[in-house]
């Protein structure tokens, strides 16, 4: 097939096709439904671009003891540049949160206050339901919303660790200042916490978001939501069958009213 | 064509990149300028009598026959100690009295221009300690006749030293333990501190005051404080030093050289009230607080106990997440190829 990457040709050759997913071949032909816009896209990327920058430059900085870190440090300049170079990702980082809370706060400004994203004690049952098809309790996959279990862990995992990366980030950054103020334990508590909050947040990534993104047989090579914002209409039927059905409902009522609205049009002309 | 917009973008970002580079290469510190060796310094080693000590010194299989050090190598690589800074004084400028010592022949010629004449002291020297400890020495401890030699010369480090926590318990209460002027410095092949092999040299500081601050044994006998090596080892000094390129704080940045005292004494650098001016030698505006976040301490459950609480949940929640993420992702893979026919057998018996 001439529309298939090139990577994915390995995997692809070594796995049969499930019957279902070979209709996804055939996904232009489908209606495209938004499932991200453009800043939801935008803050995605900034995020994506500052941690694989953080990653890259702090995890050299963090064992030196490595040769192939101290290779990679002079490679990038020194240890001065690599240290510039992690702050400066590290406001990029910081940008892409204040981008997000700006969002918001337009969002609810505009009237969009209900968010999907936030747990419910549904998402419980969704979880128990989940594992149970996991693990061949139950024949059929639980019916998500527009955000599963999963993808709402993602979401406020990535909060959080932005907000303490840059929080402790900040006191390593300005010592001198932060101790004008607070005990000198904090910057010791901040590195410390800086340190297992990367690690922790780099093997959720590497390990568990790139598997469900990436390398997850469903999705190989790589979901293209993150870039197009585009899902087609056989994926959000099967992935989000409670978030499509919601949209044909919706789809419906604004139909009706349509047919409806120049009906009263009409008669109110009669009327006159 | 290429369009001159992305030609001005790529120059833009290249002078960027550039000035960056600058920037980072700006804070190099100059090198040390090294001497080379004076070629003439093996002329003049005649003069010093030198060359008459090396005759049997500059043996490899020299040995003591007799004495407590019986079958101790005497040797003296005459390479290395005329690369080292006293390669232009005699063995007499230190071995002022080699009488008795197996030597018949005692009357070595001591016309070095820079040798100190035996019995002689300058005038600077703190000359009642100096008195003091020649008394005390009599010949106790091998290496206190060497501290004398050393005075001799560098009366300036020696006034401090036998005030400092380490000379004061040397010279005032007659201790073997704590380090001597040789301790750090080395015997016959002193080097200046800027260079690479010096024991004082910034890089080995470290490896120099573990040779006692990392023995059980000396920690235990005079209640040191326990880490110092470890914690020492895992600070952003240490981790910067290991990129190398530049100066870095070690043991003497903070605690000083000559003049190391007790923290709870108001002479030390490390104590409360000199603190602060200690970190602002290189953080500018460091207060007490400030270096109190930089700590010997031990992360344990009775010390520093907020940071041992921090560093256990963060630790039980990698544990906590990661783990069951990743038993999902296996789980859901094993799933996912099992329904693809990925994992049937293909081949029958």
């Amino acid at each position: 097939m001439n529309d298939q990457p090139i990577g994915a040709v390995p995997l692809g050759t070594l796995l049969p096709a499930k019957p279902a997913a070979a209709a996804r071949t055939a996904a232009q032909q489908q209606r495209m439904y938004t499932r991200f816009n453009i800043h939801q896209r935008l803050q995605h990327f900034l995020l994506v671009f500052s941690f694989l920058g953080l990653m890259t430059t702090g995890m050299p900085l963090r064992f030196p003891e490595l040769a192939i870190c101290r290779m990679f440090i002079g490679l990038l300049g020194g240890p001065e540049a690599v240290g510039i170079i992690h702050r400066c990702l590290g406001l990029i980082m910081a940008t892409s949160g204040a981008y997000h809370i700006t969002y918001l706060i337009v969002m609810w400004f505009k009237g969009h206050r209900k968010h999907e994203i936030l747990f419910t004690p549904l998402d419980f049952n969704l979880f128990l339901d989940d594992m149970k098809f996991f693990f061949g309790l139950r024949k059929e996959p639980p019916r998500f919303g527009r955000y599963n279990w999963r993808e709402k862990f993602d979401y406020f995992g990535a909060c959080f660790g932005v907000a303490l990366m840059v929080a402790t980030g900040l006191v390593i950054w300005f010592p001198q200042i932060v101790t004008w103020v607070l005990p000198g334990w904090t910057v010791t508590a901040a590195v410390l916490l800086h340190e297992y909050e990367a690690l922790l947040a780099g093997l959720a990534i590497f390990l568990s978001h790139f598997y469900w993104v990436h390398l997850n047989p469903d999705v190989y090579p790589m979901s293209m939501v993150w870039l197009t914002g585009q899902i087609s209409e056989d994926d959000l039927k099967q992935q989000h069958p409670l978030e499509y059905e919601e949209i044909k409902e919706r789809e419906r009522l604004a139909a009706e009213a349509a047919l409806q609205a120049p009906a009263a049009a009409a008669g109110e002309e009669v009327a006159q | 064509m290429m369009n001159t917009r992305a030609l001005q973008l790529i120059a833009v970002g290249l002078a960027a990149g550039l000035a960056l580079a600058a920037w980072a290469r700006a804070e190099e510190p100059p090198s040390k300028d090294q001497a080379p060796p004076n070629v003439n310094l093996r002329f003049k080693r005649y003069m010093s009598g030198t060359e008459t000590c090396l005759t049997c010194h500059g043996d490899y299989n020299i040995i003591t026959t007799r004495g407590a050090q019986k079958n101790e190598s005497l040797w003296v690589s005459s390479d290395r100690f005329l690369g080292s800074v006293h390669s232009r004084l005699g063995c007499t400028s230190c071995h002022t009295n080699i009488e008795g010592h197996g030597h018949r022949l005692a009357q070595v010629e001591t016309n070095s221009t820079n040798a100190v004449q035996p019995g002689e002291k300058p005038a600077s020297i703190d000359a009642g300690a100096l008195a003091a400890l020649d008394e005390k020495v009599g010949g106790r401890f091998k290496r206190e006749p060497a501290l004398v030699a050393c005075a001799n010369c560098h009366p300036e480090q020696f006034n401090v030293y036998i005030t400092s926590v380490h000379g004061n318990a040397v010279v005032g209460e007659g201790n073997s333990d704590p380090p001597w002027c040789i301790d750090c410095h080395g015997w016959h092949y002193i080097l200046p501190s800027s260079d690479e092999r010096a024991l004082t040299n910034p890089a080995n500081i470290p490896n120099t005051c573990k040779r006692c601050h990392a023995q059980t044994e000396i920690k235990r006998r005079y209640g040191l404080t326990k880490n110092v090596v470890e914690t020492f080892g895992d600070s952003f000094h240490a981790r910067r030093g290991e990129m190398g390129r530049g100066e870095i704080a070690v043991c003497t940045s903070c605690h000083g050289w000559h003049d190391i005292y007790a923290p709870e004494d108001p002479r030390s650098k490390v104590n409360k009230n000199r603190v602060s001016e200690t970190c602002g030698e290189c953080h500018q505006g460091a207060q007490i607080n400030f270096a109190s976040a930089f700590t010997h301490g031990e992360v344990s459950r009775t010390e520093l106990v907020g940071i041992y609480a921090v560093t256990q949940i963060h630790k039980w929640m990698i544990v906590g997440i990661i783990g069951p993420l990743v038993f999902l992702v296996f789980v859901h893979l094993l799933k996912n190829l099992r329904e693809r026919g990925a994992l049937k057998r293909t081949s029958k018996p």
